[in-house]
């Protein structure tokens, strides 16, 4: 941003500079040219008389005298182009000679190149010396020093140079103040965007800079506020509503553990008893996910280390042993090595949780037969492989949405719930979880954490 | 065994009532805390709600175990580790989370109960040379019979009970009016003083901001 605004503004300043610079040359030559017309003027009328009555000594004279004055050469010429009267190294050449030839065609021959600072150090002039009736007597030729005009051009060039390069750098700050005025207010709303985007705690973004910019700011604070109420809303009312299922359930809990038990009804009391302990482990484990979303947004708020601590070091072995038993009753084997040895940036508790989901789902979904691989490698990252073979790409794109279970395993008794808590819990501690086709054939969950 | 219930929401008080009840024991219901502390004398065993209409349940429960014993069960639908452990360090002597299954809540009755030794209630009490016979409420100062009002009685007996010990302000109103947080403290100061004053052999010691204390000079 800094290098086109450098470029605008070096044009600028250039394009107000140069005809500054021309006119300062122009003024100082035609000075010059004016100053030097009047001592022309001298020797001319001395170099008429002189030529008239044919005695150059008083003129030579003079013009000694004229050149230690102001070191300037001069010659001059009578009608026949013969050296009248000289002073200074002027010696005739092609060039002088063509001046000549022209101011004897009673022409002056003014033509004082513009002083420029890489311009010459002087300059010849020729003048005819002309008598009475407009002719020509002869020609003055004077060599013009150029060297002052010159050193005040430079000098004055210079000091433009110096007033242009201030105008720069006045332009340059003018211009960065209010550019960075301008995006003041975009930076926060970059910033508020993504803190929006990654639901930490939103600063006010701060009104500044230009009005447009004001009302977005303002606009974006009011729209960030509502989002931020509206999920803070639907997560806490996945906590109320679980808790005030708990009530009424815990009511009908205990008159149907009190009811009677005939021998007809015994099937209908059981019924409504599964449905009961179905009801019930909805309502856990929406606490469950509802206390997982809790901790997620504590952590987006706070500070960015989880209070609750990790785990300490431990193999896919250890995560998954306990549930050996349980997948061999189903007929399911358990792959699980004690090496290596790692320490995820999560609790143990919410670990076992996340291993039980998993392991449960590959238990309901891979069904009998299946091998359940877990591994555990640096980065660190926990996969829990399956070798089912029924996985579906649809079922594999709406799995962890909430209460979606895969359709032909609705009468199973999952909630639905166990990849979104496993989600939550994951985001809770930092770490993300991926589903994916294991190359075993069945569904591959990996739990990952960025190296810290 | 009466089974007092602190619980807010009707349905879950209902059937746990009539549960209790089929299961043989007796069953009172209260749904705010300031009743809990009036009635709590009735019960041998407390099921309290943390979810009571007037205040929390834990602050009932911290001003319950002020002026009493009583076995509490906390039966909640809070089933976050803070809660639990603040309301077992509060005095709470179990800790349920609703919903409850019946035999659970039965035997878990059962074990908190045969655990709370119900304090023994001396029959008469001899400090120095008071003696208080409950039964027959007589009081026995230095070899004097002296005549107490029923009030002066109850406030010497729930005092001699804790001899050499504090009696907390709260304890005494609750023993004696049965209501350890109302409104009767000026009444309480008035009839202090005139059981010093019908027994000036006996010492009673007023600790500022904790309670009284009987002396036992034996």
């Amino acid at each position: 941003m800094l290098l086109p605004l450098l470029v605008f503004g070096l044009i600028a300043v250039i394009a107000v500079l140069i005809p500054v610079g021309q006119a300062i040359a122009q003024t100082r030559t035609s000075q010059l040219a004016l100053q030097r017309t009047a001592a022309a003027e001298q020797i001319v009328q001395r170099a008429r008389t002189a030529l008239a009555q044919r005695d150059t000594a008083a003129l030579q004279a003079y013009l000694e005298r004229f050149e230690r004055t102001y070191g300037e050469a001069v010659l001059v010429l009578d009608e026949r182009g013969d050296v009248a009267a000289r002073a200074g190294d002027l010696v005739r050449d092609d060039r002088v000679d063509a001046l000549v030839t022209a101011a004897s065609r009673t022409l002056p021959q003014w033509s004082l190149p513009t002083v420029l600072p890489w311009g010459g150090d002087t300059a010849d002039v020729a003048v005819p010396v002309i008598a009475a009736g407009d002719l020509p007597r002869g020609v003055v030729v004077l060599r013009v020093d150029l060297r002052e005009a010159r050193t005040d051009v430079t000098l004055g060039w210079l000091l433009v140079a110096a007033v242009g390069g201030l105008l720069l750098v006045a332009l340059m700050a003018a211009s960065l103040l209010w550019t960075r005025w301008v995006l003041r207010p975009v930076k926060a709303l970059d910033a508020a965007v993504a803190a929006v985007a990654a639901h930490r705690p939103l600063e006010s973004v701060p009104a500044s800079g230009p009005p447009e910019l004001r009302s977005l700011s303002r606009a974006f604070s009011r729209m960030a506020v509502e989002v931020e109420d509206a999920l803070e809303q639907q997560r806490g009312f996945v906590a109320d509503a679980s808790h005030q299922l708990r009530n009424p359930l815990a009511a009908i809990r205990l008159r149907v553990d009190a009811l009677p038990r005939s021998a007809e009804d015994a099937a209908d009391v059981a019924a409504v008893e599964q449905d009961l302990d179905r009801l019930e482990h909805t309502v856990d484990r929406m606490l469950v996910l509802a206390n997982a979303e809790h901790r997620v947004s504590t952590r987006r708020r706070g500070p960015a280390e989880d209070d609750r601590g990790r785990s300490g070091p431990l193999s896919a072995a250890d995560l998954a042993d306990r549930h050996r038993d349980r997948l061999a009753a189903e007929g399911l084997t358990l792959v699980a090595d004690a090496a290596p040895v790692l320490s995820p940036p999560l609790p143990r508790a919410d670990l076992d949780e996340i291993v039980d989901v998993l392991v449960d789902n590959a238990l309901r979904y891979a069904g009998p037969g299946a091998q359940v691989r877990v591994t555990v490698e640096p980065g660190p990252v926990i996969r829990v492989d399956d070798t089912g073979t029924d996985l579906r790409e649809d079922d594999l794109a709406r799995m962890g949405t909430r209460f979606w279970r895969a359709g032909r395993h609705h009468g199973r008794t999952g909630t639905g719930l166990g990849l979104a808590i496993v989600d939550q819990l994951m985001t809770a501690s930092g770490g993300r979880l991926e589903l994916a086709r294991s190359p075993e054939g069945g569904l591959r969950a990996s739990l990952r954490w960025d190296a810290a | 065994m009466r089974v007092l219930v602190a619980e807010d929401d009707a349905s879950v008080a209902a059937a746990l009532t009539s549960v209790l009840t089929r299961a043989g024991h007796t069953c009172a219901r209260v749904a705010r805390g300031s009743d809990l502390l009036l009635r709590h004398r009735d019960a041998d065993v407390v099921l309290l709600d943390l979810g009571l209409e007037d205040m929390d349940g834990l602050d009932a429960l911290t001003q319950l175990r002020a002026v009493s014993e009583v076995p509490v069960i906390v039966v909640t639908a809070r089933g976050d580790e803070r809660s639990t452990v603040r309301a077992l360090r509060l005095g709470a002597d179990d800790y349920l989370v609703k919903p409850v299954r019946l035999h659970e809540l039965l035997a878990r009755l059962g074990a908190v109960v045969r655990r709370y030794a119900r304090p023994h209630q001396a029959e008469r009490i001899v400090v120095g040379d008071l003696a208080v016979d409950v039964v027959a409420r007589t009081v026995v100062s230095a070899g004097e019979s002296v005549t107490l009002t029923p009030t002066e009685f109850g406030l010497l007996v729930a005092l001699a009970r804790r001899s050499g010990q504090i009696a907390s302000r709260q304890q005494v109103l609750d023993e004696v009016w049965g209501d350890a947080y109302a409104a009767s403290s000026r009444s309480f100061d008035v009839h202090l003083a005139q059981v010093r004053q019908k027994l000036p052999g006996v010492r009673i010691t007023t600790v500022r901001g904790f309670g009284y204390r009987l002396e036992d000079d034996s």
